[in-house]
């Protein structure tokens, strides 16, 4: 395997094929023609430790071979080959061992190097990413989805016609690293095509005994998401096209407009949820302080339906509600809340003066790990009824 | 022409019930071949050899069954053609599946209300001492000798590359991933025993690397081949083999070959290669 410096120009495609070349036990990897121009030599450090890293994170050590020539050149100084390490700063693990070798290798490099790619903008790397597919399979109701990275985690969003919304929301502590070089990186891409990717070596369930490995990249606009993923020695690579986002809605969901709350158990929402009767245009939720129970119905071809559930008991651990609200929703606009109740454990509705509806679902992923989803939906407003 | 067949090992009934069922997922008739040593499955989706898929396989008489009758059409031409609709065997295995381990299961030709049947009789496990004993009559139709041709076996093809494929599984889940993303992949593989398998649209390219295979032949030092990827999801999703070794030949632009090869069995399937206009 050649990297040669001669130019600056190196891409992250060249990395990763270094890093495959290792995989089929070649592995001496030769650096020459590192010049001692000091932008060029800085460039091709950093380009250099990012593939070590990645040869750590894939598990293999690394060769790496410097020819006499190459170090002369690139330290003023003779100094030996191991002080080029410390030159690179880099880590003292057992993974890679610098030797001088005074002969040129050229085995075949398949020249692959596309355009200049320089640091990624957003890295993230999990052990598991069946995490990551099992709480976005939840919210791809609609293939297009905005992703949304900050320091405190990644919020995806999938949104339909400007009313009902859904947000994943996974912080950073689910991923083994995350990196996010700016304040906010927000991009738009197909998110069924990238749970295809995701689900590439199989879609079992969460629990199940399979658990690729996932590298997520991002170099900023205009460039595609790069993934790798990796199961049993077999490395998936996708590049998935990003497109300029849509501004999303920004639902203001202030605690001082919310009149009515409930935590509640999601299994019994659910089970409620997929009985009510499908007939109905509306599904509509009621809930006062007088009251015992938070009521749901429907009213369909055969009859109004009531499903009371009484606030003492156990499915509900707390509801708190200022004055009575009582609020219709299309029953069609509720759909997209199923999937995510289908694997919560908790549910939060919350409801403001203005009907807009958030459901907050809690997700457990690992033992001690929680993800969640918000869904919005507006009220239907009924032109014919008087407020 | 007589054809008589008894096979009374658990393990063999399930062996054959595996082959036949995947057979008959893969195409709309199936032509069984009967010779004196071998029974052959030839599925093909049209009569053009070269443009279609095939899938060819042999099974050894001697390992499934444990008597083993039969006459061909004359002594010359000692062997049985018959074509019968997959449909109508399917349900004959679900049968078989369902009622459990059968104690033995007979094969015979034989006609039955004056067209020639492929009849199963199969020997249940019951209750009490009585047997059980459930007979299913397949239609059938004799294949014309001069029609023989058209399915003789497949000329043992001289690959480009030819690798062991140990991780089926992965494959078959990856391949039917890609058929999700697109129409077409294409295949690439090096002589160092790399094994890519590439996708690519407007929206998103993936690819895949098995890497550090065994490498059974190889001609030149490296091959690819553009397939579809309906045919070959088809084809691995529905084959529910154990072998013990699979092979993946391919030809430069022509041909993907998968052999799969066990003591009692072999399987291959031949897609060609879509040429890229």
């Amino acid at each position: 395997m050649l990297l040669n410096f001669r130019s600056s120009k190196f891409s992250n495609f060249a990395l990763y094929n270094a890093a495959m070349f290792l995989f089929n036990n070649k592995q001496q990897i030769l650096v020459r023609n590192l010049t001692n121009r000091h932008r060029v030599f800085q460039d091709c450090c950093a380009i250099l430790l990012q593939f070590l890293q990645i040869c750590i994170d894939l598990g293999r050590k690394a060769y790496l071979l410097i020819a006499q020539a190459v170090h002369n050149k690139a330290l003023a100084g003779s100094s030996p080959a191991s002080d080029f390490g410390e030159f690179l700063k880099l880590p003292k693990t057992s993974h890679f061992e610098i030797q001088q070798f005074d002969r040129f290798i050229m085995p075949h490099f398949s020249s692959q190097n596309i355009s200049v790619e320089q640091n990624h903008v957003l890295m993230i790397r999990m052990d598991n990413a069946k995490i990551i597919s099992h709480i976005l399979k939840a919210i791809n109701f609609k293939e297009n989805s905005v992703f949304c990275c900050t320091k405190d985690g990644l919020k995806v969003t999938v949104e339909d016609m400007k009313s009902v919304q859904l947000n994943a929301f996974i912080e950073p502590g689910i991923f083994q690293s995350y990196v996010v070089k700016e304040e906010e990186i927000k991009f738009q891409l197909n998110l069924t095509v990238l749970l295809e990717c995701l689900n590439v070596f199989g879609s079992s369930g969460l629990q199940s005994g399979t658990s690729p490995a996932l590298k997520l990249y991002y170099n900023g606009h205009g460039t595609p998401v790069s993934i790798l993923l990796e199961e049993s020695g077999v490395i998936t690579d996708c590049k998935i096209r990003t497109v300029h986002f849509d501004p999303v809605l920004d639902y203001d969901f202030g605690t001082s407009n919310v009149i009515g709350r409930i935590i509640m158990s999601s299994e019994c929402l659910k089970e409620v949820f997929c009985e009510l009767d499908s007939t109905s245009d509306c599904v509509q939720f009621s809930m006062s302080p007088d009251s015992a129970n938070f009521r749901i119905t429907t009213f369909g071809h055969s009859g109004t339906y009531h499903v009371d559930i009484p606030k003492a008991s156990d499915v509900i651990e707390s509801l708190r509600c200022t004055s009575p609200v009582s609020f219709k929703y299309k029953l069609s606009l509720m759909k997209p809340s199923i999937r995510p109740l289908g694997i919560a454990q908790k549910v939060s509705l919350r409801i403001d003066d203005t009907g807009l509806i958030c459901f907050q679902f809690m997700i457990k992923v690992e033992d001690n790990h929680n993800c969640y989803i918000d869904f919005y939906c507006p009220a239907d407003v009924d032109f014919e009824e008087d407020e | 022409m007589k054809f008589r067949g008894k096979m009374i090992d658990p393990n063999c009934i399930k062996q054959f019930i595996g082959i036949l069922g995947c057979m008959t997922k893969l195409g709309k008739s199936c032509i069984l071949r009967i010779t004196t040593t071998d029974l052959y499955f030839i599925v093909r989706e049209s009569q053009t050899i070269s443009a279609s898929p095939l899938i060819w396989c042999a099974l050894d008489e001697g390992h499934f069954f444990s008597e083993f009758g039969m006459e061909g059409l004359s002594t010359v031409d000692n062997e049985i053609y018959l074509e019968f609709v997959a449909e109508n065997v399917a349900r004959t295995l679900s049968a078989l599946k369902v009622s459990g381990t059968a104690k033995s299961v007979k094969i015979k030709l034989t006609k039955k209300l004056s067209s020639p049947c492929l009849t199963f009789e199969i020997d249940l496990p019951s209750g009490t001492n009585h047997s059980r004993l459930v007979v299913h009559d397949i239609p059938v139709n004799l294949v014309p000798r001069r029609l023989w041709n058209d399915y003789l076996e497949p000329e043992a093809m001289d690959p480009d590359i030819s690798v062991h494929m140990p991780q089926l599984r992965l494959m078959k889940s990856i391949v039917e991933r890609m058929k999700n993303l697109a129409n077409m992949a294409t295949i690439h593989v090096t002589s160092e025993g790399l094994l890519t398998l590439t996708v690519e649209t407007e929206a998103v390219s993936v690819t895949s690397h098995f890497d550090n295979l065994h490498v059974e032949k190889k001609k030149e030092e490296e091959a690819s081949v553009t397939i579809e990827l309906k045919r070959l999801s088809n084809f691995l999703g529905h084959e529910q083999l154990n072998p013990q070794k699979v092979v993946c030949d391919v030809l430069q632009s022509k041909l993907m070959h998968l052999n799969f090869l066990s003591d009692s069995y072999t399987l291959q399937y031949f897609l060609p290669g879509i040429n890229d206009q």
